[in-house]
Order: C-alpha cells, then structure tokens, then sequence
C-alpha cells in the first residue's frame, strides 16, 4: 500500500511563512541579518572596532584594520551559526579581529587577521588541553564552530 | 521571471532527459527542496516500490548569471549581475531569454506526454541592493528610502530599531493580480556589507496559458514592477542611484 505524506518542505521544522517561500525562489546570495537574533548586534560592534585609534589599549596596540573586518563580517555571513550564542568580539593589539565562544566546558577563538590568515584555538575550561591550528576554508570555520557546539 | 502551473506527472527522469536537451547552455546543476507544500509518496514494503520524491532542479549556465528552476508545478528563470563591472541586463533582453526556455519546457512535456502546463500565475521580481552607507545609516533612516514608511522610532520609550522588516502587498486592478514588497535587512556574503534588500514582485493569474497571454501577463507585471518600485521609493534614493 502506498502512503502519502504531506511534508511543509524537507529540512524546515515547519512550513514556511509566505515571504520565506518568496526568498527561496530568488537567486541572491544573501543571508538575513535578523538570525540569529544577536547577528545585527555583533555586525556593529565588529563596525565599531574600525573606529579604534592606534594605542587603544595604553600599550601600543595597532588600530584594527579594515581588512580584517570585512574578513570578518563575511566569515559570519557564511556560517551556520543559528545555534551559537552570542560570540564575544575583541580587538587584538596586532589589528587582527577576535571572536570567542563558550559554550558548556567548550572555549573557542577565532582570530581573523588584516592580511587574511584565519586561526583557532580550542581549549576546555579547567583543562589544560590545547588545540591550534589554521583556517583554510569556511568548512575548517564550521568544524570549529560544530566542536564548541558539542557535534 | 516565473510560471506557477498544475502540477505535471513529472517525475526524476524528466529532470535529466530535460537537462540532456539544455545542457550545452546550463551545463551545472543543483537539487533543491522544492517550494510549497507536496506529497511524498512511498512504498518500500511492497513489490512494486513506489517513491514520488518531489525536488526542485536548478541548471546554471557557464557564466553563473542565470538560472533555470524546475519543479513539477514551478518554472522560473532568474538573472543576477555576475560582479558589479558586469552589464545590466533589462527586461527587454532577458523575456526573450525566458520565453525561449519556456517554449524548451512545453515541447519537452508535450514529447514526454506531460501535456502542456496548464498556468495559473505569472510573476515577475526585481531585487535590488540598498548598501548601508549609501543613501541610509540606519534603520531609523527608512523612511528616506522609502517616503510611505515612517522611522519607527518609539515616541519616548522605545529608540530607534535595530532591524525593521516590511512586507507589503498592493491590489493590481485585473487579473487577481497583486504586487509584493519585501524590505529585509541583510548581508550580502560576497563581501559581507550590509544591505537592504528589497525586493518587488508583481504576480497575476492569466487568462489562458496561450503564449501571447502569458507574455502579455509578464509584462503587465514588470510594468507593474518598475511603477511601484518608482512609486514606493524616494526621489533623494532616485538621484543617488542616477549618479552611480
């Protein structure tokens, strides 16, 4: 016997609203700035850092550079990132841009520096265990960001 | 550009018979879930296994600026600019394009006894780019964009929005048509600027699926498309896009 099954649409936990339908008919590479919801907040702080003088921090830290900010905002744009809480974004002396996730016993920084390198560093809290390395595509960001996710 | 039709006895064969006739001008594809609501039929148990697995094809030509879509029920083709140095390309060029692709799908399903799709919408959407910085700073600077809407600004409590969607819809005098207008806040992943998209369908029931309807439909749309876009946006953004 058959049986038929009436699915909203394959991989959505329910149907999609009538502009959703709208947005997946189009052919625009773009990603909505309203999730997740800290999205907007953490895109103008990254802004933000751009208004950074040198010497920010009194010990001669170098002003962020625009390179490493817009690194940044399109590594965010390209994510999967709905389910990470609100990363913690820091200038780092050098003028490279730092995000940070805890998420349970799980540290993870991301460092994306002006001239393009992109690093991580994973670490458990209260352990001593350490783990660096390089990010050479947007998969080694998202492998990072699935092992602080627990995946 | 797109046609919504009576769903067709289309099935997975027909994607690759139909993409083996296009594939010299769209010679990469993708398999996507299909849009709207469909039944997924199966029967792994009995002898003759029956699996309905309704997807949506997209065949991409060589340049990657347009797009066929095809579903059983779906047929839609999409141009985007390639990089910003690339020529526009109007509705004039491009409806030849997809009444030409059109003709393609139609005499496939009359060959492969699908019958001729029988249409129940046409649509027609533009999307365009707002970069922040450029006409906008902020969401409380919409209503420079877009002199119908106000700041959203509260009165004392609340500032200004962090983010402000508008979905609006307005009657077309025939044809049960409509027309759509979406504003999102978003960001753009090439190069990860944000962006107001907006974007303005104009959609109408035709009536009939003769190609001369259809076309006429198509373009009662796009008139209606670039009046509202006119209409909906200010004269302050009008210069700015001018100068570009």
């Amino acid at each position: 016997m058959a049986h038929a099954l009436r699915l909203p649409n394959f991989g959505m936990g329910r149907p999609l609203r009538r502009e959703e339908e709208y947005n997946r008919r189009q052919w625009s590479e773009v990603r909505g700035l309203q999730t997740p919801a800290w999205l907007k907040e953490v895109y103008d702080r990254i802004s933000a850092l751009a208004e950074l003088e040198e010497n920010w921090d009194s010990h001669g830290g170098l002003p962020v550079a625009s390179g490493a900010i817009s690194e940044t905002r399109i590594l965010l744009s390209n994510l999967a990132i709905e389910e990470l809480p609100k990363p913690h974004v820091a200038p780092i002396p050098d003028g490279s841009v730092g995000l940070h996730w805890r998420v349970g016993g799980r540290d993870l920084e991301i460092e994306i520096e002006a001239s393009g390198p992109v690093h991580y560093l994973k670490t458990y809290v209260g352990c001593d265990s350490i783990e660096d390395g390089d990010v050479h595509s947007l998969k080694d960001a998202q492998d990072a960001l699935d092992w602080v996710l627990g995946r | 550009m797109a046609f919504a039709f009576v769903p067709l006895k289309w099935s997975v064969p027909h994607f690759g018979a139909f993409w083996s006739e296009v594939r010299a001008d769209y010679p990469r594809f993708e398999v996507h879930a299909p849009i709207g609501e469909f039944n997924f039929e199966f029967n792994g148990m009995g002898p003759e296994a029956i699996v309905n697995l309704p997807v949506r094809c997209w065949l991409i030509n060589d340049e990657s600026n347009r797009l066929i879509q095809i579903q059983s029920n779906f047929f839609c083709h999409n141009w985007r600019r390639p990089n910003p140095a690339a020529p526009y390309l109007h509705y004039g060029g491009l409806k030849p394009v997809f009444e030409k692709e059109w003709r393609r799908l139609c005499d496939f399903a009359v060959r492969h006894e699908l019958g001729l799709p029988n249409v129940l919408s046409c649509e027609v959407s533009y999307i365009n780019h707002l970069d922040r910085g450029v006409g906008w700073e902020n969401f409380s600077d919409l209503s420079t964009v877009f002199p119908s809407v106000g700041s959203f600004q509260g009165r004392d409590f609340l500032g200004r929005p962090e983010t402000v969607i508008i979905n609006g819809s307005y009657v077309m005098p025939s044809n049960e048509g409509r027309l759509r207008v979406q504003v999102q806040p978003a960001i753009r992943q090439k190069d990860g600027k944000e962006i107001i998209q907006l974007t303005i369908t104009g959609s109408c029931r035709p009536g009939s699926s003769d190609s001369s309807e259809l076309m006429r439909c198509l373009d009662f749309c796009r008139e209606w498309v670039v009046r509202g876009f006119d209409d909906f946006t200010s004269h302050e953004m009008h210069k700015i896009w001018r100068k570009k």
